[in-house]
């Protein structure tokens, strides 16, 4: 029955994992919502992760809603439907690509980063001697990131979602001949609010995620420069999973089809 | 004494990582004012001995009690209360890298409430206790010489005054004349403030020095522990060959790997 064994072991492992996640997240948002807070470093992170995150988020979406616009005619032409295209732009854009792709774009920019900040933190020691003065290393350290991710996400996507949709509107307009008024006009009649809601609520749970790895694998990484590096790496690619996932669930949620 | 008579008491405590045993059946104590210096080779475990008192590490078994309180597996809040009455010196220095020399040493004290241009005055006392001067306090730790870092995580392991003192090897790294300046400073902290002391070091000197007693730690024990005078009378051949450097005696430095 040897071959049992493997199996078990990394049954184990995984089932370990799991439960060591939700004891760090239970921990850290327990703290995100108790004093002391730290409001200088809460700012800091939101600029970090809001602000420094613009530009890659912008070109990302701007670049999404232009080859969705092209995409779009290619096909669209075919059965004389063109005039869906400001429709289909803004619905995949508040839907899907704005959060998914700013989730994927934060994700390599600061799921990474913290992971490698709080990696390096905890491999020098300076987690443990934070906790020897007197501060807890969950309310200063993962707490603000926690705040930033879940409040900034949201507006980055909102932005996002504006530039995307102007993304479409450029290429229908200077290069597939679309009447600029008309366009805007079918954009905004056609998108209700539970498409860009629903974008929101899934760029706060992203937030949510992205930050989440980056301080989980960063505070539970070891052995040096190494261990480092592979925490940064696990931190990108465990958040890009999970936002692919929780994406699809949540679009599961927000929008059922009725049976 | 009794054991709840010591500031600090460890009995029989147990600590291994894996396979690999590093503290069996450990027993410290010292009491209050006093100041201990451990020595022993690299790798016996001094460091994880002072992360089991800082509550960094969890022991697998034993007692560990501060001022006779029981402090294992007790509630972040009870540990907090505990951290508050102690300063400690990494071996590393461990200084935060995004603040700079004097928000270090400020650290302690900002997280305790002092105002900041308060704690700003205090901190650049206590720089100029180990040493440092104005010049240094708005540098950030990465543009430091590990000796100057060595010295601010002193200066921050002090700035609060706490009632008791851990220094992971206080003086490497630091010159002949820097070094004996700290171990003045160690024994002023113990001398004027009543700080009880645990001092890890190699280095002898500075143990005779600073010690009223000396423990020495072998195989996850201490082999021998006596007031500092005793020391070159010790009877015990893993103590006699560590203070002399020996290579031949029991003491074996591979048998740590
Ligand atoms: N977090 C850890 N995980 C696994 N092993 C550890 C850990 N911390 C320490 N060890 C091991 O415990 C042993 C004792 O380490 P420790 O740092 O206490 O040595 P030390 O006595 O302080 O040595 P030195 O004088 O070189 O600083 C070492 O073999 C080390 O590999
Ligand atoms: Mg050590």
């Amino acid at each position: 029955m040897n071959f049992l064994q493997p199996i078990g072991n990394v049954t184990f492992a995984f089932l370990a994992t799991i439960g060591r996640l939700i004891v760090f997240t239970g921990t850290a948002l327990l703290h995100s919502v108790r004093s002391p807070f730290y409001p200088r470093i809460i700012v800091k992170q939101m600029i970090e992760i809001g602000y420094f995150s613009l530009p890659v988020v912008g070109l990302t979406a701007i670049f999404a809603g232009m080859v969705l616009a092209l995409q779009s005619f290619t096909g669209f032409s075919r059965f004389s439907a063109e005039s869906a295209i400001p429709n289909v732009v803004v619905l995949s854009i508040t839907r899907e690509l704005g959060p998914v792709l700013a989730g994927l774009m934060v994700s390599g920019r600061i799921a990474a980063s913290i992971a490698a900040e709080l990696g390096t933190m905890r491999v020098t020691e300076q987690v443990d001697a934070l906790t020897t003065l007197s501060t807890n290393p969950f309310k200063y350290l993962v707490a603000p990131r926690f705040i930033a991710g879940i409040t900034m996400m949201p507006i980055l996507v909102f932005i996002a979602d504006i530039i995307g949709v102007l993304g479409g509107y450029l290429v229908s307009v200077y290069q597939l001949g679309f009447n600029a008024a008309n366009y805007l006009q079918n954009t905004y009649d056609f998108v209700e609010f539970i498409d860009v809601f629903s974008g929101l609520v899934k760029a706060a749970v992203f937030g949510f995620i992205i930050t989440l790895m980056g301080c989980y694998h960063g505070y539970h990484s070891k052995g040096g420069a190494q261990g480092v590096g592979q925490a940064t790496t696990n931190a990108v690619v465990s958040a890009s999973i999970l936002i692919l996932c929780f994406n699809y669930i949540l679009t599961g949620i927000f929008f059922a089809v009725d049976g | 004494m009794a054991e709840t008579d010591f500031k600090i008491s460890m009995r029989d405590v147990h600590k291994q990582f894996g396979p690999k045993v590093v503290l069996d059946g450990f027993n410290l104590d010292i009491a209050k004012g006093e100041s201990v210096v451990v020595i022993g080779g690299s790798g016996v475990g001094k460091s994880v001995m002072l992360k089991c008192l800082l509550g960094l590490l969890t022991p697998e078994s034993g007692a560990i009690t501060i001022d006779g309180e029981n402090i294992i597996g007790i509630s972040t809040g009870q540990r907090d209360r505990i951290n508050h009455q102690i300063g400690m010196l990494f071996q590393m220095a461990a200084l935060f890298d995004s603040q700079s020399v004097w928000e270090n040493v400020a650290f302690g004290l900002m997280a305790r409430g002092t105002s900041k241009s308060d704690a700003r005055d205090i901190a650049v006392a206590k720089l100029a206790l180990v040493g440092l001067g104005s010049e240094v306090i708005d540098l950030f730790p990465d543009s430091l010489s590990g000796g100057m870092k060595k010295r601010v995580g002193l200066a921050r392991a002090i700035a609060t005054d706490p009632e008791i003192l851990f220094f992971d090897e206080p003086t490497t790294g630091l010159d002949p004349i820097m070094g004996d300046i700290i171990n003045d400073l160690i024994v002023h902290c113990v001398e004027e403030t009543g700080a009880t002391t645990l001092t890890i070091t190699h280095d002898m000197q500075s143990a005779r020095k600073i010690a009223d007693k000396i423990a020495m730690i072998y195989n996850g024990k201490i082999v021998w522990m006596g007031p500092t005078g005793d020391i070159d009378q010790s009877g015990n051949d893993i103590v006699t060959q560590f203070i002399h450097g020996r290579i031949v005696g029991p003491f074996q430095a591979t048998a740590q790997l």
